[in-house]
């Protein structure tokens, strides 16, 4: 005899945990260039990235889409990495004048590396020898926000977290 | 205090208090990260199972706490300032010995006479 019982309640309905599909919409960041750093003043860690993003049009020519990327999360970390220990060039945590100043180190920079790593699905962003890692912290509590968001080129969004999660809307 | 290597930390093990963002997981699953509301549930998890093993990493100090197969990470958060501001990423009471372990831009040992709260200092 099986019993069935309720399933809780998804706290983040329309999401996705499709992992393999999100890394599918992510390959158009190969090769973006960073053209601008935006730090709100109250940012709290909060941040965006203005990327030139190269891609595929319909009709098979290729396409150049100024577009943004925004790290909602509190967790992040930039570290300059190369043959030695990793230094840590900024973090979520610093004050916003520090901040400001210390991302500008990316402007110019091209994305060479794009990797999501389970089970937390901490997204690893590598720009050379600088690695910007989005840690998420928050996998259980409803009404969260993503912990980043990408306008692609076809102007869909895609917010991933919070969490081990996904959407696209648009 | 005196410097002490990763691998001198990962010798000695206790107790550990204050973390400003961390992630409990399992092999496969999250438990819960530091922002969830129901932490407190979460952390049961961790009840009377021993710390196995510490894994530092050299130069940002990001740390794993393995106790048993579950998983407490731990993300520094803060670059280290010029102006020597420093914020405690974790302490650690070593067992018996009187000694604390803290981690802020660096790692260091000292005496828990008077161990400062973990945050910024």
């Amino acid at each position: 005899m099986t019993t069935q019982t309720d399933c809780a309640p998804e706290p983040y309905p329309g999401t996705s945990t499709d992992l393999p599909a999100l890394r599918r919409q992510l390959t158009v960041l190969q090769g973006g260039k960073v053209t601008s750093v935006h730090v709100p003043s109250e940012s709290e860690g909060r941040f965006a990235l203005l990327l030139a993003l190269t891609y595929r049009r319909p009709n098979g020519r290729n396409g150049l889409a100024y577009r943004w990327l925004t790290v909602g999360s509190p967790a992040w970390r930039l570290d300059l990495t190369g043959p030695g220990e990793p230094v840590v060039a900024a973090a979520s945590g610093d004050a916003v004048p520090r901040l400001a100043a210390d991302l500008r180190v990316l402007v110019g920079r091209q994305i060479t590396d794009v990797r999501i790593t389970e089970p937390g699905w901490d997204t690893l962003i590598e720009f050379g020898d600088h690695r910007l890692t989005v840690f998420p912290t928050t996998y259980h509590t409803p009404d969260s926000g993503p912990d980043w968001v990408l306008r692609l080129p076809s102007r869909r969004q895609l917010g991933i977290g919070p969490g081990a999660r996904w959407e696209a809307r648009g | 205090m005196s410097t002490v290597t990763p691998a001198q930390a990962r010798q000695r093990i206790a107790p550990l208090l204050g973390l400003p963002a961390w992630r409990l997981e399992s092999a496969d699953r999250v438990l819960a990260g530091s922002e969830d509301a129901a932490l407190q549930q979460a952390l049961d998890h961790l009840e009377g199972r021993p710390l196995t093993d510490v894994l530092i990493t050299p130069g940002t100090l990001a740390t794993t706490f393995d106790f048993g197969g579950l998983r407490l990470r731990t993300f520094p958060l803060h670059r280290p300032d010029p102006d020597g501001h420093e914020y405690d990423h974790w302490l650690l009471w070593l067992d018996g010995s009187g000694d604390v372990l803290v981690a802020d831009s660096r790692l260091r040992i000292g005496r828990d006479d008077a161990p400062d709260a973990p945050g910024e200092r």
